[in-house]
């Protein structure tokens, strides 16, 4: 065997050992990309952390600012009578409207999932709070005369959706979970009847969900805690 | 030459493998295992160039018996839960290993051997 065989025997042999492993090299690649998808997942969720954070931060900042425009309009129209009636017309629209804290005599109810319910309970889905229940709840508050509701320092308002998101319920776009605090402003002994024999949170109660009721003189609702935006509306003339 | 052919073949593969398509995951294991004995086979037929036994036939069905045994191996192993694929590897770098010594030996004596030869034509010459 001369020694140009063997030269282009091997010259083959090599050819075929390096696009092998070429070929493998570029299929585990490949594949390594796919499963990076996930950790593209565990960065997409992080900044999502991240713009929280900063949204946070810019709310708090908004405030600070929204006090410091208060200061400034109470100092100037301290001096103006036109401008005092003016002042105090804004601060009760902004108050109907649900954009300041607000403190009153009022009720605040409890609802919580049953402590003992388990997964063998027939009727498991009556033991837990749903977010119909919540559009109930709400619902006959706002039939007694209830001013101003939140839920879980979530705000009411005419905007708000209550809706169910999996295991937990979404108010205002925001997750919320039992139990359920919902405090309301308005006549005490008129919200109270909300306890009345036969009403819907006896009926919850009869199902094993955990209600507790406080009538209070001091019940505080927080304010609605994001922007309220227009676009589409506009006033008819 | 054959150093040549062996530097050429590599090209060629390179520039083929990257033109080629890729194969589904599945079945890159025994493309990885057959990789391994082709690997051992081309040590082998260096080391034998070198020994000057070389032969045509016992390489050549070296190179697809071993891969085709290996990936038949890989695939029993599969069947049974077994990493028996981790055995031929094993066998095969130790055998790389062996080969390479050969080829190494070859060439610390060539080169010894060499400077001897040398010394001895100095002091003649002297």
């Amino acid at each position: 065997m001369d020694k140009k065989q063997i030269a282009i025997t091997l010259g083959v042999m090599c050819i075929l050992l390096t696009s092998g492993i070429i070929i493998q090299i570029n299929t585990t690649k490949k594949n390594t990309i796919s499963n990076n998808i996930r950790t593209s997942n565990n960065d997409l969720r992080d900044e999502v952390l991240q713009w929280k954070e900063k949204y946070e931060k810019i709310y708090a900042e908004l405030q600070s600012s929204e006090n410091r425009l208060e200061e400034v309009r109470q100092q100037a129209t301290q001096n103006n009578n036109d401008f005092t009636e003016i002042e105090q017309e804004l601060k009760s629209a902004n108050s109907l409207l649900g954009l300041t804290e607000l403190t009153g005599e009022g009720i605040v109810i409890t609802v919580a999932d049953n402590n003992n319910a388990s997964v063998k309970d027939k009727n498991l889905s009556d033991e837990l709070v749903h977010n119909t229940d919540l559009i109930e709840i709400v619902n006959e508050l706002k039939n007694s005369g209830a001013e101003a509701i939140a839920i879980n320092g979530q705000r009411v308002l005419s905007t708000t959706s209550i809706d169910c998101v999996g295991a937990v319920i979404s108010v205002n776009g925001e997750k919320i979970n039992s139990p359920f605090v919902i405090s309301a402003i308005g006549n005490k002994e008129l919200l109270n009847g909300i306890t009345r024999p036969g009403s819907y949170i006896g009926i919850m109660e009869e199902d094993g969900v955990e209600i507790k009721i406080e009538k209070s003189d001091e019940v505080t609702i927080p304010k609605y805690n994001k922007v309220l935006n227009a676009k589409y509306m506009t006033i008819k003339k | 030459m054959i150093i040549g052919a062996i530097v050429l073949g590599c090209l060629i593969g390179v520039i083929l493998g990257v033109n080629a398509p890729i194969i589904s995951y599945t079945y890159s294991g025994y493309l990885a295992i057959a990789i391994i004995a082709a690997l051992d086979s081309i040590f082998g037929g260096i080391s034998a160039t070198l020994k000057g036994n070389f032969d045509f036939k016992v390489f050549v069905s070296g190179f697809f018996g071993n891969a085709i045994l290996s990936m038949l191996l890989t695939y029993l192993g599969d069947k049974l839960n077994v990493d028996i694929y981790l055995a031929a590897i094993v066998v095969f770098v130790n055998r790389m290993f062996l080969n390479l010594t050969i080829i190494r030996k070859y060439y610390i004596e060539k080169i010894w051997t060499e400077k001897k030869v040398k010394s001895t034509n100095k002091s003649k010459s002297e």
